[in-house]
């Protein structure tokens, strides 16, 4: 089930502006990462344990994200649903000289990834 | 040891390692005897708040930074304040890194060395580029400067003006007080929407005139923020205040509704859509920081989505307080072909639901 997330995100390990990442799974489990010193893995899963709230709020409100992007002044937090619940989230830079498209070539593909649950 | 006259050199160090300010503070203060004025700063924010407050003769940056390292806010400081004198100040050196920040503008790049002798080198160049400054100032005329430009150099300056912006269409007003874009309005525009539109615009002409305060303060982030989110919008190619698009807004959308004050350019049917590049508005709520509503359009579920924005603004004060992150710009949303935006701040939540060809995220 992981391997698949791994590749992925070890594809786009060099992705600029990447701070970390963070996966759940549709069992509930969490794997992250961190490229930097000052984001802390306790930090990573506490912003995905809000950004899960975020959901529950939408959901509540009728709105179902296929996306999500909380633009900070100096971070992105942008974070990808699948219908069978996996969500990826990625902490990126905000930076005028970054471009977006590849950080969302990373979140499509891995909406695309096949039958995550059954890997 | 200089005179009290004399003007005292003044310098920024920026550094996320408090200790070392603290040092280059005591040593470099005692090695000018008097002669320089020294501001710190841990992080960028800190570091562009003093910049806006006063002008500094160099700013010392250190490398290796969190969220922003010193190479990005080089860059930073090279657009939002051009001419101003920057040093970078590293631990860590490389050939490469030395290249890129000289290329970025750096004036100097030297090396933290925590010797007498390092002390006293640093110390030298410093104080030998902070006296070369030039003190007198230019006169001249400028051609085909852009909008941006202009501002900034009021901002920069921070100066109280009223920038008047003009075509054969519209006419808008920016209004700068003490540095800080204050408000804009354009027809029955007025906010950052006037302010975004206004600097889209392509060509026209100008004129700054004496400030006057606006019967409305609407506008309260920073310049450099306002500019660049001014520059994300006109390369998307979506100005509310300009024709010529693609993609229709609904006619009796709020962007449209808007456009009413303005005239069409000649030649253009009156009843042809007016655009707001391929972008459809399809719901707008605003509310004071309270939840007052200030301005519906077309919202199904109003309650619910007020309920949305006083939990966003729950969450996003928790973001904030967890991360290194800022304050909070915007929250986006995709939904199918949708884009929900929400900006919140503390007198004022917005929702804005709309529709593209294209949804995707800028």
């Amino acid at each position: 089930m992981r391997k698949a997330c791994s590749e992925l995100l070890a594809r786009y390990a060099s992705l600029p502006g990447l701070t970390a990442s963070c996966l759940r799974l549709p069992d509930g489990s969490i794997s992250h990462e961190c490229f930097t010193r000052w984001l802390t893995p306790t930090q990573v899963r506490q912003a995905m344990s809000i950004l899960d709230g975020t959901l529950e709020v939408l959901r509540s409100s009728g709105v179902v994200p296929a996306q999500t992007n909380w633009v900070f002044a100096n971070l992105r937090l942008m974070s990808r649903l699948r219908p069978d619940h996996a969500c990826l989230a990625v902490f990126i830079e905000n930076r005028p000289d970054l471009a977006m498209a590849k950080v969302n070539a990373l979140l499509e593909e891995f909406a695309q990834l096949e039958a995550i649950a059954e890997l | 040891m200089p005179s009290t006259a004399a003007k005292r050199k003044q310098f920024l160090f920026v550094d996320d390692d408090p200790n070392f300010l603290t040092v280059i503070r005591d040593v470099f203060s005692d090695m000018s005897k008097g002669g320089w004025e020294i501001f710190t700063a841990e992080n960028h924010s800190q570091a562009l708040a003093v910049i806006r407050q006063r002008a500094v003769d160099v700013v010392v940056l250190d490398l290796d930074m969190p969220v922003m390292d010193g190479l990005q806010f080089l860059r930073l400081l090279s657009r939002a304040h051009p001419g101003q004198q920057v040093v970078i100040l590293t631990g860590r050196a490389t050939p490469e890194s030395r290249k890129l920040c000289l290329e970025q503008g750096a004036a100097l790049f030297l090396e933290k060395l925590i010797t007498p002798e390092g002390f006293a080198g640093v110390f030298e160049a410093l104080d030998a580029l902070a006296g070369s400054v030039p003190k007198e100032g230019f006169r001249g005329m400028m051609r085909r400067v852009g909008l941006q430009e202009v501002l900034q150099m009021e901002c920069l300056g921070r100066k109280s003006s009223i920038l008047e912006v003009f075509t054969g269409q519209v006419r808008g007003l920016i209004y700068i007080f003490e540095g800080d874009i204050i408000h804009a309005e354009s027809g029955s525009m007025q906010g950052e929407v006037a302010l975004y539109g206004i600097l889209g615009l392509r060509g026209g002409e100008f004129n700054l005139r004496p400030y006057a305060e606006p019967a409305r303060r609407t506008i309260s982030g920073h310049y450099e923020f306002l500019l660049m989110e001014a520059a994300r919008l006109s390369d998307e190619g979506a100005n509310p205040l300009e024709a010529g698009s693609t993609t229709a807004v609904e006619q009796d959308s709020p962007v449209s509704r808007e456009l009413d004050g303005i005239q069409p350019e000649a030649g253009l049917e009156p009843q042809m859509p007016l655009t707001a590049g391929n972008v459809q508005i399809q719901e707008t709520v605003l509310c004071s920081g309270s939840g007052s509503v200030l301005y519906e359009w077309q919202s199904p579920a109003l309650e619910q989505r007020l309920r949305l924005m006083k939990h966003l603004d729950t969450q996003c004060a928790q973001l904030s307080q967890l991360l290194p992150a800022g304050f909070l710009d915007r929250v986006e949303f995709l939904v199918e072909q949708e884009r929900i935006v929400c900006q919140l701040q503390p007198d004022m939540r917005l929702f804005v639901r709309s529709r593209a060809e294209s949804a995707a995220v800028p």
